[in-house]
Parts: C-alpha cells; sequence; structure tokens
C-alpha cells in the first residue's frame, strides 16, 4: 500500500513535469534533432516514463505535430514497404493512449498501471479506437491475473525476456521492418529488449503441427491489398504480448494486421483468440509514428533501468534467487 | 528409497515437459509434501491441464497411490482459493479420496514457481502442505 502511494504520488508528479514539458516544446522540433545523445541520455530519455516504469520512448515519446499524407514507399511487387528504404531511415515509436491495447473506462483496484484519461483518450480523433476495458471477454481467473499484474506490473519485458506482438512492436526506442524478398520472409527489429527479433514466413506455408511453445511462435503471412497479415501460433507462457497484463495461455492465436497509411504513420491492428484465457475473440490496436533517425545498439541485459525505477528500494526483502524472475 | 529415486528421474525430465509458466495460474507441474506439521512427510507431484475452461490432473501420475482429479476449483475473486478432489486405488484395490483445500499465495502469484498451500486430506487422514510450481 505504502508502494502504491509512492508510485501514484511520483507518477502524478512526473505525469505533470511531462505534461508541462510536452505542452511547452514544439514536439516536432524535438523529433527532427540530430541524435547527438549520450547512450545514457538515450536511456533516459526525458526522464522517467510517467508510470515510473519505463524510459520514455516506451511508447510515450512526443507525438509529431505532422502525421502527414505522404504516400508510403513501395517495393518492385508494388506493395508498400514497411521499414526503413535509402535516404529514409528511422523507427516507428509510440501507441497512443495508456494502456497498450485499451481504454481504462474500469480500473483494476490498487493499479499502479498508467493511464490516460478515458474520455480525453476516447475523443482524441488521432488516438486508435481502442478496446474499453469492460469490453474484453476475461474469463474469471484472467480478469483476476490482469488485475494482479495491475499491482505489481512484472512484466517479463522489463527484466530483459523476449515479448511478443503488441509489445514486440511497440517497445522502447522504435522498430523497424526489413524484408527479405529472396528469402520470402519478413523481419520485425525492436531496438529495446533483449536483442531480440521476429520473423514471418511469407512464403505460404502454413503452422507445423506439434509445435513446441516460443516467446515469439510460430508467424506466417501474407499481403491483403496493402496491409500484411500476420498469423502466429505457439506461443509459450513466459512471455506479454502487450505492456499491459493481458493474460494468456499456451492456446494463444493472434492475427496482426500492419498497415502503413503513410511515410509517418502505421496502423497496428491485433486480433486475440485464447480460449483457455477469454470466452470469445477480441480486437485492439494502435497507431505508431515514423520517427526519423538511426537506431542504436540497445543490450537489455547491460543497459536495463527498469528493475531499479520499479522496484527502488522498496522491495529489498524480495527473493531474487527464483530462478525465474518474474 | 525407490520412490525417492522415482520421482529424482521424473524431475530430470521435468523440463520436456512444462513449457508453460504464467498463463493460467495451476497449470503447470507442482511439487511438494504433505503431512502432520512435524510428523513424517509425504513427496508429492501434482500435475495439471488447464484446456479451454478445464482443469484436468493427476496427483503422482505413474506411481501406485496416484489419485485422478475429476473436480477442480480456482476461485480467482475470493483470494485464489484453490479445492481438487480426486480418487484413487490403493494396493489392495480399495478407492480412496483426496481434497485439498488451500489458496495460492498472491505474494508470488507473478513467479513462474509460485506456491500453493493448504490442508490435505486423504484416505481419512489430515494434513497440511505446500506445492511449489516448477
Amino acid at each position: 500500500m505504502r508502494l502504491n502511494s509512492r508510485l501514484t504520488g511520483i507518477s502524478l508528479a512526473l505525469a505533470s513535469l511531462i505534461l508541462l514539458l510536452q505542452s511547452c516544446g514544439p514536439a516536432a522540433e524535438t523529433a527532427e534533432q540530430p541524435q547527438e545523445l549520450t547512450q545514457q541520455e538515450r536511456i533516459q530519455g526525458g526522464g522517467v516514463d510517467i508510470n515510473g516504469l519505463q524510459p520514455v520512448s516506451a511508447g510515450s515519446s512526443p507525438r509529431p505535430e505532422v502525421i502527414g499524407n505522404t504516400p508510403p514507399p513501395r517495393g518492385p511487387d508494388g506493395h508498400p514497404i514497411l521499414g526503413s528504404v535509402p535516404g529514409m531511415i528511422g523507427k516507428w515509436e509510440g501507441f497512443g493512449s495508456r494502456p497498450m491495447l485499451r481504454l481504462f473506462d474500469e480500473i483494476p483496484e490498487g493499479a499502479i498501471i498508467f493511464y490516460n484519461d478515458f474520455e480525453q483518450a476516447s475523443n482524441d480523433p488521432t488516438n486508435y479506437p481502442k478496446i474499453r476495458e469492460s469490453e474484453i471477454p476475461y474469463q474469471p481467473w484472467a480478469k483476476a491475473l490482469f488485475a494482479a499484474r495491475s499491482r505489481t506490473r512484472f512484466e517479463p519485458y522489463v527484466r530483459c525476456k523476449p515479448s511478443a506482438a503488441a509489445r514486440t512492436v511497440a517497445t522502447a526506442y522504435g522498430t523497424d521492418f526489413v524484408e527479405f524478398p529472396d528469402m520470402q520472409k519478413i523481419y520485425i527489429f525492436p531496438t529495446g529488449g533483449p536483442r531480440h527479433y521476429s520473423e514471418i514466413w511469407m512464403d505460404g506455408r502454413g503452422h507445423p503441427e506439434n509445435l513446441t511453445p516460443t516467446y515469439h511462435g510460430h508467424s506466417i503471412g501474407h499481403w491483403e491489398g496493402d496491409t500484411l497479415v500476420v498469423d502466429t501460433v505457439g506461443f509459450n507462457e513466459k512471455m506479454w504480448f502487450d505492456s499491459d497484463g493481458s493474460p494468456h495461455t499456451d492456446q494463444l492465436h493472434i492475427i496482426e494486421r500492419y498497415t502503413r497509411l503513410s511515410v509517418e504513420r502505421l496502423q497496428y491492428d491485433i486480433s486475440i483468440d485464447d480460449p483457455g484465457a477469454y470466452t470469445r475473440p477480441w480486437s485492439t490496436g494502435f497507431y505508431m509514428d515514423w520517427s526519423p533517425g538511426e537506431t542504436f545498439q540497445f543490450v537489455c541485459q547491460d543497459e536495463n533501468l527498469a528493475s531499479d525505477l520499479m522496484l527502488g528500494t522498496e522491495y529489498q526483502s524480495m527473493d531474487r534467487s527464483q530462478p525465474i524472475f518474474p | 528409497m525407490k520412490y525417492i529415486t522415482t520421482l529424482l528421474g521424473f524431475l530430470v525430465l521435468l523440463p520436456l515437459s512444462a513449457n508453460a509458466q504464467q498463463g493460467y495460474p495451476l497449470d503447470g507441474i507442482w511439487l511438494g509434501d504433505w503431512g502432520p506439521v512435524n510428523g513424517e512427510r509425504n513427496q508429492v507431484v501434482v500435475e495439471l491441464v488447464w484446456r479451454d475452461t478445464a482443469l484436468s490432473g493427476n496427483i503422482n501420475p505413474g506411481f501406485p497411490d496416484q489419485v485422478t482429479i475429476n473436480k477442480a476449483m480456482l476461485d480467482s475473486a475470493n483470494g485464489w482459493k484453490v479445492r481438487l478432489e480426486g480418487t484413487g486405488t490403493d494396493e489392495a484395490g480399495n478407492t480412496f479420496t483426496a481434497v485439498l483445500d488451500g489458496a495460492l499465495n498472491e505474494d508470488d502469484l507473478g513467479y513462474a514457481n509460485r506456491t500453493i498451500s493448504g490442508t490435505w486430506t486423504q484416505a481419512g487422514t489430515s494434513g497440511v502442505f505446500t506445492l511449489r510450481r516448477e
């Protein structure tokens, strides 16, 4: 309880400070400044996240003022190129309102997860119309576990575990896509996390039978018009597929749809089907913004600040000998 | 001794089967013991499998005292209470019941190796138990 109160206080103070800084400074100028920051400054960003959990750039970078309607670059076969091309190097950042995949019209008791005001997030035309928390068809245990996770925030990602799906895409410091047409594969490279990647098979194969569950699962993709559709199964239960803490089982089946609306904007849609955790499939998503400039080499195991930011000195008595933490 | 050797052999095989870590809280392989607080403890392996909306499993699978769980309850809204009921057959061919009444420890609910503790009643004998998820 004392920790919750303290975090809430810190969160409110930092939220006020960051909102003040964002309202005072021209965000577009910030986004276009040369990447001359030291590594430590990049990690720190503008300070810790208003949640007190992650660096600012973990999805809450200042949104460019001009989203733009510049047509996306296209490959030889005509479909949009989702990532960087020569002369236009960058990465995708942000996921709009917090939490990542939902609007908090009801808030779990004791939650320390940061959330944007429901009315404001709902009425913001630049924000993806995310599913409301009350609409998510949890099984009872999953709803209770989500509430428990909201109180502790023991996200595997912030302890350098690989993550999947939405959490891979909306990572700290940006994400790039690289397509290898000859290999008929697309790779997703998140900067944040344990320097991992997702691979998507584009050669028309199906999912293997008897998959061994893994962090990223097995992904197959195809194009539907200008949208890349990725179908993934075979997830393990060690990762979270978002930063919110949505529970899942190894029955999880995710379909993601990536649509580059313009040079500057990516629409990310995700459908979650897990009969072990939810009573029916549900869908949501977010928009991401193109952030020009090269990324940098981040290795979570060496540069992770999350444990200190999250735990401070309050949990010094916690048993850290756990073989898997959490 | 033979029991412990077999149990150790079973533990060696655990990494091959224990994929689930953080989904349904009861899913997985659990190790622990039960018995009187200051008396002889009975080592146990509990294997629980969650599929869709149903939990199934066994206590000491493959051993002579195997118990097949035929009723399971997890009350996530009230302190993560757990109740497991099952039946087995002893070496004389007599059917016996086992009932576990306990709760998940909320302090380690987020851990893969979370714990359950409570009371264990089997074949008319009661004791306390603690299980840790592997």
